[in-house]
């Protein structure tokens, strides 16, 4: 009796572990189908060839999938990447792809890069400056008249560029149908117009029934392709996403202006090959000349058909490289600094050391920096007498673009302070570019460069990292970068009211109406709000369009405002603009 | 051309832009976003005071309403905030006409340690805070004591903008004053008044 009790005790005991099997297993498991976790790795409860259950050997729960303790089963991991060593940019810093303890593939926690290095949106990887250090140089004389010439100049330049990289075709006059040729292997062109006798006035459309006047802008019209198929056409309305035009031309340059593709993502992708080589073709144009043919009806005042223009043709060859360098000049309009100091002035080189690290974002490199005086005439006309809103060749933003010599350089000039509009109620800026973009390798032109409000050189603490809310130096370096960047073919990512956006496809867009605060969407000008009279629609910020998505881009150097948490970063599409600009090379 | 057209209705890239043909003079009376809440305020403020090259209109920093005024006293008073952003917001205060502003810009404009960028924010700001009627007293003493020359011919600008030219025998007296090198700086303020005859 008692050994039966034992028997059927032992029993009780095994199926308490898993009533399978024979009387004589020594069941592990309760059933057959079970499964445990043994670290990441599963067992499943299994009967052998008597019926008793065991444990198997631990098995890896397949791909991308691993054993939960707490479901004591297989389940997918909740990976946020697929390859392992992987990196992804999170804004300056990086994120790797690996596996974790259970085997998942997860990015880490953001990290800095290595010391000199920075991530890069558009390589999503961390990249170090190849640069090697740029060879800084100051000016042993001033530039420019000795004495104000107290006239409105209008130079017409000469390009630095290499003799076989030039068409010159002389002066012409709008409605002149141009040619030039494009040799395989280029990878943009520039075609630049500079005013001979051209008018002066500014132009009045009639549009949308009211009253448009604009200066008179000069503009290459109908430029066509080899194959004949139209490549811009200024009359053209322009398509409702600006990344798929094949150009873009959407500043206001008078006198003196510039038309350099490939400026677009339709652009950039059609010349990938290199821009297709033969015969092209524009009409020579300007505002003046358009109101003139558009009659009456469109055209209230200013319509001319008689300007002349000088006419060069730039071709770059298709470098097929990712960097470039860029030899950039800075013209001291200001009583703070002379050139030979600015060589050896802490805050000059800290502002230099930034500047180089935002376009090597871009693949761009410092070459030669050269700083220039200028007269005392031209500092106490110009080092706090530049005016925001007056960009007409004879005004002084493009005068003081004058002083800058023959050369193809990034052309800076720093000054003290930047006049707001006469117009009352509009404030200042910090920084103007005469043109987007400018005139690459011609010098000495009205728009010849940008200006940079440089007071908060060496103002501030400076630590190793760039610092836009307490390093002065920095801030003066990203509102160079953002000038210069406007130069080299640059239009802002978004634009303040979040509604235009520029004709690249990977620099993300701020939408108004998805992204600023819910209270201030219905006044976006999207939704064409009612407004009090002066006031303007909902303008996005950066907190606004850092979010992805629809609301994305103020990690982009052009972007319209930055504050402490601007990454001043380049798209791929954008690096490859300014890398195609002539002033790279 | 048809882009510039469009883009004259809002806001061309990267230059000045062109003024929207609808917007009406500065002074036009605004309607104070109280929808906005402080957080909101707050983030607006930073981002005009980030503005490159797109000007801030006095009507957007109107919109925004006193709640604005404190944050950017602390910004103008702080000796850790950046020239620049001091002087923009010297320029938010003087288009909100805080209580305070006419002190405060009296007491920068005089600061010959300031940078110029500041103190010339404060000239203009304390020309646009007071009374025409009230300018030249305002302004003389800028006018008279700055020791930086700039400094003196902005002021002799903005009161012969301010008079509407009635001011600018204060104008020609101090320029006979000047050194010949400091002379030169005071072609805008003499070009607002009036050739002598």
């Amino acid at each position: 009796m008692h050994r039966l009790l034992s028997v059927l005790l032992a029993f009780v005991i095994a199926c308490g572990a898993g009533c399978g099997g024979g009387t004589n297993c020594n069941n592990t498991c309760r059933s057959a189908g079970a499964t445990q976790c043994s670290g990441p790795q599963v067992q499943t409860c299994t009967a052998d060839a008597n019926g008793c259950l065991a444990w198997s050997a631990a098995a890896s729960c397949g791909a991308q999938r691993f054993c939960s303790a707490a479901a004591n089963a297989c389940v997918a991991c909740a990976g946020t990447c697929s390859s392992p060593g992987s990196t992804h940019c999170s804004g300056a810093q990086v994120q790797t792809c690996s596996a974790d303890a259970n085997g998942c593939l997860s990015l880490s926690v953001p990290a800095a890069c290595p010391p000199g290095q920075e991530c890069l949106s558009g390589q999503n990887r961390c990249v170090g400056p190849s640069c090697s250090t740029p060879k800084v140089v100051a000016a042993s004389a001033p530039v420019g008249p000795s004495s104000d010439p107290g006239t409105c100049l209008r130079p017409v330049g000469q390009s630095a560029f290499p003799a076989d990289q030039v068409q010159h075709m002389g002066t012409r006059t709008v409605g002149d149908v141009v040619s030039f040729n494009v040799a395989a292997g280029t990878g943009s062109f520039s075609i630049v117009s500079q005013a001979m006798n051209a008018s002066a006035s500014d132009v009045t459309f009639i549009f949308g029934g009211q009253d448009i006047t604009v200066p008179n802008s000069v503009v290459p019209v109908i430029v066509s392709q080899p194959d004949g198929t139209t490549f811009y056409d200024d009359n053209a309305a322009p398509p409702s996403d600006p990344a798929t035009a094949l150009a873009a031309y959407a500043g206001l340059t008078p006198s003196t202006g510039a038309f350099t593709a490939p400026n677009t993502t339709a652009s950039l992708n059609a010349f990938d090959g290199g821009v297709p080589a033969g015969t092209w073709s524009f009409k020579v144009s300007d505002f003046a000349a358009e109101c003139a043919s558009f009659g009456p009806g469109s055209c209230r005042d200013g319509g001319s058909a008689t300007s002349t223009y000088d006419i060069s043709v730039l071709t770059v060859p298709a470098r097929g490289r990712s960097s470039g360098t860029v030899d950039v000049s800075f013209y001291l309009v200001t009583n703070s600094i002379t050139a030979a100091s600015a060589v050896s002035n802490a805050g000059m080189l800290r502002m230099l050391s930034t500047l180089e690290t935002i376009y090597g974002r871009a693949g761009v490199c410092l070459g030669t920096v050269t700083f220039y005086d200028v007269p005392a005439w031209a500092r106490a006309k110009f080092a706090t007498g530049v005016a925001g809103d007056r960009t007409g060749p004879c005004d002084e933003l493009d005068q003081m673009s004058t002083l800058s010599i023959p050369s193809n350089t990034l052309n800076f000039f720093f000054v003290d302070d930047i006049r707001p509009s006469a117009a009352s109620g509009i404030g200042t800026v910090v920084g103007i570019d005469g043109s987007i973009p400018g005139p690459s390798t011609f010098g000495g032109t009205v728009h010849s460069g940008a200006v940079v409000n440089a007071s908060d050189l060496g103002h501030g603490t400076c630590g190793s990292s760039i610092d836009l809310s307490g390093c002065g130096s920095d801030v003066v370096a990203y509102i160079t970068a953002h000038e210069g960047g406007h130069w080299m073919g640059l239009y802002h990512s978004t634009e303040s009211f979040g509604s235009t956006f520029d004709p690249v496809a990977d620099t993300g867009q701020c939408v108004c109406t998805q992204c600023a605060p819910v209270a201030s969407q219905p006044k976006c000008a999207a939704n064409h709000p009612s407004l009090s009279p002066g006031q303007l629609p909902t303008q996005v910020t950066v907190a606004d369009c850092n979010k992805g998505g629809s609301c994305d881009g103020s990690q982009f150097l052009m972007f319209w405002l930055f504050d402490a948490t601007s990454l001043g970063q380049f798209s791929a599409q954008q690096a490859q603009i300014v890398r195609a600009n002539p002033v790279v090379h | 051309m048809l882009s510039i057209l469009i883009a004259a209705f809002f806001a061309a890239a990267g230059t000045v832009r062109p003024e929207p043909p609808s917007a009406s003079p500065e002074e036009a009376e605004v309607v104070t976003k109280d929808e906005l809440s402080d957080d909101d305020v707050r983030d607006q403020v930073n981002a005009y005071l980030g503005s490159i090259d797109t000007p801030i209109r006095a009507n957007q920093w109107k919109v925004l309403g006193p709640r604005a005024v404190p944050l950017l006293e602390q910004i103008v008073h702080s000796d850790q905030e950046l020239p620049t952003r001091r002087a923009k917001a010297i320029e938010g205060l003087a288009a909100l006409g805080s209580p305070n502003a006419s002190t405060l810009f009296t007491e920068i404009a005089a600061r010959e340690h300031e940078p110029v960028v500041v103190r010339f924010a404060a000239v203009r700001g304390l020309a646009r805070v007071t009374p025409p009627r009230q300018a030249a007293a305002a302004l003389k003493p800028i006018l008279e004591g700055a020791k930086d020359s700039r400094v003196r011919a902005l002021a002799a600008e903005q009161l012969a903008i301010r008079s509407r030219g009635k001011s600018c025998d204060l104008v020609r007296a101090q320029v006979e004053r000047e050194s010949e090198d400091s002379r030169a700086h005071y072609h805008r303020a003499l070009g607002r008044c009036p050739k002598e005859k």
